[in-house]
């Protein structure tokens, strides 16, 4: 099987008082098993709706499902019922937000919440979970593993705690990581940590990974085929060196353009 | 960390110490009374306060200070076990509408409108009527007729939560909306709803003072602060000690969980 995820002609839509807004228009793409599919796009094209769509975690009302097909491993999430859903999300797909700052729940500790993973889609309890907990951790590098479980996230650098959030994606060694700007928050420096941290991860597990973002550097070094997004279209779909080298659509030579040259990040 | 800041609120800190102490003291009853509650003493009806009887004694001799303490002890009780069935329904309520949406809401919360409509002491008096009177019977009613409050409150609450990014990611790891409601959203939640329990709890001890004073909530020889005050009714003129304790009971409790209930809402900053 080579497409661990093949999404076909989705469409999505808001239900407004202004009428049906079309987030998401016929898209169709597909991500191989192990390989990394960059999405690039402005604010409001639809990307983030796609992101959260593939496990149906937009909320209806006002989110409509308009048409289409979502195949993960051969299967339409689209016909799924709520318990396979949430077997699949965190079990087989994890994901990781823009926010690392508000995506933990502030009351808990950190070990609280990455045990709550373990626990929902593992079988490790009681002291191996904590194990595992520190296991975790300690493969995501964070500093001090064991301290940090008791931890609570306002004690946490936003590094840190997106560091915890890939701990938890990880949890239960999902085939897919679905990464919605997920260094957008960060410093510079940290973002290439975080990066290399993705890399590192999907090598050693074999994770396919949706990586979203509107930063074509991140993309570039990152993505093995790239997609361009505008207004709920996906105008433009392929590997990444032919996206990058000779865009088709006008809009992606028009968001190429708009990147800022950078020459000294230009490798050899 | 939280003690120390409301204790620099005057007000907050004196509706602290008002309900620890009577805390104290329900739970010190038969330590502190100094008579049997319900012993009766022909022999000395209507006794000025003095040193034997502290505040005196009521119609049948029986002595006051006892029966006040012991009121307290009911009153506590009453307020905080009709205030908890309050929570309770309010919580499971307003959380399921402010989380669902939709029909769901609109159908719950106009459930609430119709009971908000109708007056909350007519309808505990219709419902009392129906059933035995007595301290069980008068903290379900309190109960099942004071949740509507909470319910909206804790709707809003939730409303405002589960836009909140870390919802989002405990449901993208698959967590059930069981388990996104009362392990990710009521505990963050909690402040604006111990508030309102607090404030609640002063007011259930008011309506059982009143529905007590109506013959209609808890039954003598059981003394509650208000079948205490319906009994001095008839010698309201010759003692004035057994009207007087049983209201400053009530007010001050009553201003006590009141002051506190302010005070943790101003802790926390939040309505």
């Amino acid at each position: 099987m080579s497409a661990l995820l093949e999404i076909r002609h989705l469409s999505i839509g808001y239900r407004t008082d202004g009428g049906l807004l079309r987030a998401v228009d016929d898209v169709s793409l597909t991500v191989p098993a192990g390989q990394t599919v960059g999405l690039v796009g402005e604010s409001g094209s639809g990307k983030s709706t796609l992101a959260l769509a593939v496990t149906r975690l937009l909320p209806s009302p006002p989110a409509e499902m308009l048409g289409g097909a979502i195949l993960f491993e051969g299967r339409d999430l689209l016909n799924a019922t709520t318990q396979e859903l949430q077997a699949i999300r965190g079990g087989q797909i994890g994901y990781v937000f823009q926010e690392p700052a508000t995506s933990l729940n502030p009351v808990y500790t950190v070990g609280t919440q990455l045990l709550e993973a373990i626990h929902l889609h593992t079988p490790h309890r009681g002291a191996a979970a904590t194990e595992y907990a520190v296991d975790l951790l300690t493969r995501v590098g964070m500093p001090d593993p064991a301290q940090r479980l008791r931890a609570y996230p306002h004690e946490l650098s936003g590094g840190m705690k997106q560091r915890v959030m890939l701990a938890m994606a990880i949890a239960a060694q999902p085939k897919l990581l679905i990464a919605d700007e997920p260094t957008t928050a960060l410093d510079v420096t940290i973002q290439v940590q975080i990066l290399q941290l993705l890399q590192r991860l999907q090598d050693e597990l074999s994770l396919s990974l949706l990586f979203i973002s509107h930063d074509w550097h991140l993309v570039e070094s990152l993505a093995d085929s790239v997609g361009v997004m505008q207004t709920g279209r996906l105008v433009e779909f392929g590997p990444r060196d032919v996206v990058l080298r000779q865009p088709t659509h006008p809009y992606t030579r028009h968001l190429l353009q708009s990147v800022p040259a950078v020459p000294w990040l230009e490798g050899p | 960390m939280a003690r120390p800041r409301l204790w620099h609120n005057r007000l907050a800190a004196a509706g602290l110490t008002i309900v620890g102490l009577l805390i104290v003291v329900a739970a010190a009853a038969p330590l502190i009374a100094r008579h049997d509650p319900s012993a009766i003493d022909l022999l000395h009806p209507l006794d000025p306060p003095s040193g034997q009887h502290w505040l005196g004694t009521d119609s049948l001799g029986r002595d006051v200070w006892s029966r006040w303490i012991y009121g307290a002890r009911i009153s506590l009780e009453v307020g905080v076990i009709a205030v908890g069935i309050a929570l309770l329904i309010g919580t499971l309520i307003g959380a399921m509408a402010g989380y669902y949406g939709g029909w769901i809401d609109s159908v719950l919360m106009r459930c609430v409108d119709v009971m908000l409509c109708i007056p909350t002491f007519f309808l505990l008096l219709a419902v009392i009527a129906f059933l035995q009177p007595g301290i069980g019977t008068i903290m379900v009613v309190i109960g099942i007729t004071g949740w509507m409050g909470i319910a909206r409150l804790v709707r809003a609450e939730v409303l405002t939560l589960k836009e909140r990014e870390f919802i989002q990611a405990a449901r993208g790891l698959g967590a059930s909306d069981a388990r996104i409601i009362l392990r990710h959203l009521l505990p963050n939640a909690i402040a604006p709803i111990l508030v309102a329990g607090t404030l609640g709890i002063g007011g259930a001890i008011l309506t059982e003072s009143a529905l007590s004073f109506l013959g209609l909530g808890v039954q003598p020889p059981t003394p509650s602060w208000g079948n205490m005050l319906i009994e001095a009714k008839a010698t309201l003129g010759v003692a004035w000690w057994l009207t007087v304790y049983p209201g400053l009971a009530i007010l001050i409790t009553v201003l006590g969980f009141n002051l506190l209930g302010e005070g943790l809402r101003e802790q926390w900053g939040r309505r």
